[in-house]
């Protein structure tokens, strides 16, 4: 090793030895105050925001459609979130797919929910009813997933922009999961509109936020 | 740039570029077939040495850092000529692993972990920097090839104009198939940890490696071509 190499290893050390750095266990220590605050949060502004609201609808009802959105959340977590012993998450394709899939497949249940349960799909919503749903699904879906882009904050050299639109479709489906429980509403526009569209929303959010927040930064 | 390592010493000229070529560490190359490659016990050593960094123990940051900068600052200085801003990725990439030391996941990979580190803080420096040139073949990584095939004196020449030959053919190659090549060759890289890096999967390197074989492959057909033609005209 030439004199020049070994100043440079001992140069790195000491600035090693001066930068304080977590070590796992603190690090999912903090990680798992953001979650908890996250998930307290996003409880809070659910109830906040009238809570479980059954309406007309069947038991049934709520609980397939819910179900549903709960297993994208719960497959769409598991995919953005690593794969493996990779530290650089699953590949682009994989995430490219899952997120292209996601909102098809939940305003296909929205479909198939509207078709079981003929009866509450057929009340009328109004358009404000609509808007204003949907900007309440958007609210809640942010805050999962600004607590899923802290959470993995300056770690993606890799694609950064994809796993934040597969983050905020994961909070996405989430937030399907909490428009399903607290809206009384079963019409199939509605779910379309105000239920599924707004993942489209949280996924562009999601890219766009995960592009600035997860991406590697230099010093 | 054509850089035999040196576990390749000994490969005769005919075998350079083949399927059958010595890789670095020992490993020979399945890619175009479709295998896997053995775990490299280099790479198992430095995942349990970060295994270690990230529980706390500082001192196997020395040891990662031994194992790692070598490797990062030979893929770097493929892509920029300029050695002290390699040499400064590097020192960037080792800080960020130690930042980043308590999202190492248990039973985690480092080395394709800080490859993509490293090229993600290189892309960025060039965007910031503006103009790049490339790094140019030099002399002494022919030497270094020429060392490596055993060339007799009469051999040289060939060989010389062979890896030009071969140094202009990669270049010409699309850059996600010469990059997926390089860092299975060059780089000592799995085919899944080469996919870890780019972001892809194993069958999308595997797919561009192998196109990249194919085409350096060629090369060396049509130079096979032409000897035998000459040693017919002779």
């Amino acid at each position: 090793m030439s004199q020049s190499a070994e100043d440079r290893r001992a140069r790195l050390l000491a600035e090693v030895a001066r930068t304080p750095s977590p070590t796992r266990a603190v690090y999912n220590r903090h990680a798992a105050v953001i979650a908890a605050l996250g998930v307290v949060a996003t409880g809070a502004a659910f109830f906040a925001m009238g809570g479980p609201s059954r309406g007309s609808r069947p038991n049934e009802l709520v609980a397939f459609s819910a179900s549903f959105g709960l297993v994208a959340a719960v497959v769409l977590r598991r995919l953005s979130s690593g794969a493996g012993g990779s530290m650089l998450g699953r590949p682009r394709v994989v995430l490219v797919v899952a997120v292209a899939l996601a909102a098809p497949l939940l305003a296909l249940a929205a479909v198939g929910a509207s078709l079981a349960w003929p009866g509450p799909a057929a009340e009328p919503v109004t358009p404000f009813v609509d808007l204003a749903c949907g900007a309440i699904t958007v609210a809640q879906g942010a805050l999962p997933l600004v607590a899923l882009l802290l959470l993995r904050r300056g770690s993606d050299p890799v694609h950064p922009a994809i796993t934040g639109a597969a983050l905020g479709m994961t909070a996405g489906a989430w937030a399907v999961v909490m428009a399903y429980l607290r809206c009384p509403h079963a019409a199939m526009t509605h779910a379309l509109l105000a239920h599924v569209g707004p993942t489209l929303a949280l996924a562009a959010l999601g890219a766009a936020l995960g592009g600035w927040l997860l991406r590697l930064r230099a010093d | 740039m054509l850089v035999a390592h040196p576990c390749a010493r000994r490969a005769p000229l005919a075998e350079v570029g083949s399927l059958r070529w010595p890789l670095v560490r020992d490993r020979t190359l399945p890619v175009a077939e479709g295998q896997t490659r053995r775990a490299d016990p280099t790479s198992a050593r430095l995942d349990a040495a970060m295994d270690r960094y990230a529980r706390g123990e500082d001192s196997a940051f020395g040891e990662l850092y031994d194992g790692l900068a070598p490797r990062l600052t030979s893929m770097l200085l493929r892509s920029t000529s300029d050695r002290a801003k390699a040499e400064d990725v590097v020192q960037q990439t080792m800080l960020q692993i130690h930042r980043a030391r308590g999202r190492f996941i248990l039973g985690g990979q480092v080395v394709p972990w800080a490859f993509a580190i490293a090229r993600r803080l290189l892309i960025d420096q060039h965007r910031r920097g503006g103009r790049e040139v490339l790094a140019p073949t030099s002399e002494d990584d022919l030497t270094e090839l020429l060392e490596a095939v055993d060339a007799r004196a009469d051999e040289v020449a060939i060989a010389k104009e062979l890896a030009a030959r071969l140094t202009a053919e990669l270049a010409r190659l699309p850059e996600n198939q010469r990059v997926a090549f390089e860092l299975i060759k060059h780089d000592g890289l799995s085919v899944a940890e080469a996919a870890q890096v780019l972001g892809t999967t194993v069958a999308a390197v595997k797919l561009r490696a192998h196109r990249a074989y194919e085409a350096l492959r060629a090369v060396l057909a049509s130079r096979a071509a032409e000897d035998e033609r000459r040693g017919e005209q002779a």
